[in-house]
């Protein structure tokens, strides 16, 4: 997996067991991610983690929004079966991909992925 | 120099991506062979590897450690590439990367000596330095799409000229140097 | 926990869709813009000069600022006035700035510094800095240390010593007592009702660009900066900043370059039509590719003219300005109006009328909006990279061009900025 931070243009994809993930570009580089679930819907995580004790904190009707240690956000848009994890800018550069890799793992296990 | 002869100089090396030829000292793009699968742009990466080298001439100089024989390898998570000047050029051969070094070596070794006997000799007309600087800083500065305007901005040297920068005289292009070092926070051009 | 930034302190003009903050006009902006905005000063100044300039605006506009939010709070002591100064400036998303000092001067240290830590985070790993980048900062808090200990306005000079741009390990800054600046006009609230001209609907989707403009603002009411004093929203990061550091910087260097190198003004022009373009198309379409819009505004239809009513209701949401569209041909040409626009109304009240179109964000802006609604197809997931956007550029030149037509601050019914096609 290339960890680099030096090349913001190229698509890059991370995968794990249950989860793909694929680099959206953003103001700030590495931050964004798409999140996409192996038979898993973005409704499915909005039902499960607030099972698993994680609270939707989302203002918008029509957005969940789950804020997960270290600041960084999964947003859900069910109707459009939309997922977005947004890392904390906070991140070193160079920690970024494997960090979102760690959360998209995480997450495919919170719904016994 | 025909593609055939680029790509008969690598025909027996399987695990080979890629060949740029880089001719030197404007860093410009000669002559490449990319294999069929991979999507790179050889003008892209060309005058990249030329300042690879330059810098790393640079670099070993102020150490005394510079010779002739020096090879330049990088490791990527995807590929090894090897550097070396040879006579008026740079060549850069893209490996797998998962080639044993040992077999890098010989396989560069063999292609250099094949490319040495087909490469042609250059006249090597220097290109005018204000054309070598505005290519550096279009390389290399972030926002490339305005740095000429900054550059006229902190020059006053006009925008035409600077787009022509084979017509600035010898004081313009020491303004236009001072002012890409500032820009890119580089005590000195490596070109 | 985040730093409150007393949201209910942000108001907006009725109808103008200016925004202040305390009763001093204030924009939302991202780091694209500020960045750019800076470099571009000091570009045309040289980075002493400019430097000097971005300092010297930071602290008038926030001597002003300060020292509304201190008599709002009721805070009276140097202590409590320091608080105020500084859970704002967390608050508004520039970072945790810590002022300490009495009227021989003082000491402040900074972490997460807006300018600084943007600045570090878009170009750090690309280019090597020689300068401090917190200009800004400084100026706030040589404003701060005035204020809390009642000092004449514009007195304290302060200057960044160390700054996380130039790889140092934090940003610290030195502060003491200097000249008093020469008074200018200050631009509050009620200076910028007055200069407002009568306002006016979108010819074309006034609905939508008024409906989609309170979502977005009803939304952020309540966003502030974290514990870092960094404010996201969007999926971007912005800071509430003074409408009057902007406008300082950039019109003291255009009169400047005018009365010294005049043959220079295009390229300054130029360079800030270029802030509101590069803002514009990061921010606006980051904003435009986010969760949160599609949650709101639902999936993108492909229509060109869908995205720029979007464009124009978050112009109206960050506080530019009540922006219209006023005539609209597909691929042709878009033409955006505004009763009045946070910099029309600045220059207006400092300055007098101008006697050229001068709202360069707007123009910026305006060729922004039209490459986002016609260069980018919506419907697929728009890749906004750098590249990208420098593709946008092939050949050196836009193939949109803009035009200011008409302009408050010329004392115009209407500011009016046209983009059309060429080529």
């Amino acid at each position: 997996m290339d960890e680099s931070c030096d090349d913001d243009d190229e698509p890059v994809r991370l995968e794990a067991r249950g989860v793909v993930l694929e680099r959206e570009t953003g103001c700030a580089r590495w931050l964004r991610w798409s999140v996409h679930l192996v038979d898993r819907s973005a409704d499915d995580v909005a039902r499960a983690l607030p099972e698993k004790g994680h609270e939707n904190t989302s203002r918008l009707p029509g957005l969940a929004l789950f804020v997960l240690p270290g600041r960084h956000q999964l947003l859900l848009v069910p109707a459009t079966g939309r997922i977005q994890l947004r890392l904390d800018i906070g991140v070193p550069h160079e920690d970024r991909a494997g960090e979102a890799l760690r959360l998209g793992r995480w997450l495919a296990a919170q719904l016994g992925g | 120099m025909s593609k055939t002869a680029v790509q008969e100089s690598v025909a027996d090396v399987p695990s080979l991506r890629g060949v740029f030829i880089t001719a030197m000292p404007d860093c410009l793009l000669f002559d490449s062979w990319t294999h069929p699968d991979e999507t790179w742009v050889p003008e892209d990466a060309a005058s990249y590897f030329g300042d690879v080298i330059r810098a790393n001439r640079e670099g070993l100089k102020s150490l005394k450690a510079w010779s002739s024989e020096m090879q330049v390898t990088i490791e990527s998570a995807q590929v090894l590439l090897v550097l070396k000047e040879l006579r008026d050029f740079v060549v850069t051969l893209a490996f797998e990367r998962d080639v044993p070094l040992g077999m890098v070596r010989l396989h560069t070794k063999r292609v250099l000596e094949r490319l040495n006997n087909v490469l042609p000799k250059l006249e090597a007309t220097e290109r005018p330095r204000g054309v070598r600087i505005t290519e550096f800083l279009e390389r290399y500065a972030p926002d490339a799409h305005a740095v000429l305007q900054r550059v006229s901005l902190r020059t006053g040297i006009p925008i035409a000229l600077l787009r022509s920068p084979d017509r600035l005289d010898a004081n313009q292009t020491n303004l236009l140097e001072e002012s890409v070092k500032d820009i890119l926070g580089l005590d000195t051009l490596s070109l | 926990m985040s730093t409150p930034a007393a949201p209910s302190l942000r108001t907006y003009i009725p109808n103008y869709d200016l925004m202040n903050y305390g009763g001093i006009p204030t924009v939302y902006h991202c780091h694209h813009f500020n960045l750019f905005l800076d470099q571009t000063i000091d570009d045309a100044l040289g980075p002493d000069e400019g430097t000097k300039l971005r300092f010297i605006a930071a602290r008038e506009a926030s001597h002003h600022f300060i020292r509304a939010l201190v008599t709002r709070a009721g805070a009276l002591t140097p202590a409590e006035r320091l608080e105020v100064a500084q859970r704002t400036f967390a608050g508004m998303g520039h970072g945790r700035l810590q002022v300490s000092g009495d009227r021989a001067g003082g000491t402040a240290t900074g972490e997460f510094l807006h300018y600084g830590f943007s600045w570090a985070e878009k170009y750090g790993q690309k280019v090597r800095r020689r300068k401090p980048a917190d200009a800004f900062a400084a100026g706030y808090a040589a404003a701060a240390l005035e204020v809390a200990q009642s000092l004449e306005r514009e007195t304290m000079s302060a200057e960044e010593t160390t700054c996380i741009a130039t790889r140092a390990p934090q940003c610290t800054f030195t502060l003491k007592p200097g000249p008093q600046a020469k008074a200018v006009v200050p631009v509050r609230e009620p200076d910028v009702r007055a200069r407002v001209k009568p306002t006016f609907a979108s010819a074309t989707g006034e609905d939508t660009i008024s409906a989609i403009a309170k979502g977005l603002r009803d939304f952020t009411a309540p966003v502030a900066g974290d514990e870092r004093g960094l404010v996201q929203a969007f999926g971007v990061y912005v800071t509430l900043h003074l409408a009057g550091y902007y406008n300082r910087i950039s019109y003291d260097a255009l009169a400047h370059v005018v009365a010294n190198k005049p043959a220079l003004v295009p390229m300054l022009e130029d360079l800030l039509r270029e802030s509101g373009h590069v803002c514009v198309f990061n921010t606006f379409g980051g904003i435009l590719a986010s969760p949160e819009w599609e949650a709101m505004v639902g999936k993108h239809s492909g229509d060109p003219q869908a995205i720029i009513l979007g464009n124009l209701a978050i112009a109206r949401a960050l506080g530019f300005g009540h922006w219209t569209l006023a005539e609209y041909q597909p691929n042709e040409r878009v033409v955006l109006r505004a009763p009045a626009t946070y910099e029309s109304v600045y220059y207006l009240t400092r300055h007098g009328a101008s006697d050229r179109p001068s709202e360069y964000f707007f123009q910026g802006a305006a060729l922004a909006i039209a490459q986002l609604a016609h260069r980018i197809d919506w419907r697929q997931k728009p890749s906004l990279t750098q590249d990208f956007y420098n593709s946008l550029f092939k050949g050196g030149t836009l193939p949109w061009k803009v035009e200011q037509t008409s302009c408050t601050a010329c004392g115009h019914e209407y500011s009016e900025v046209v983009a059309t096609r060429v080529g």
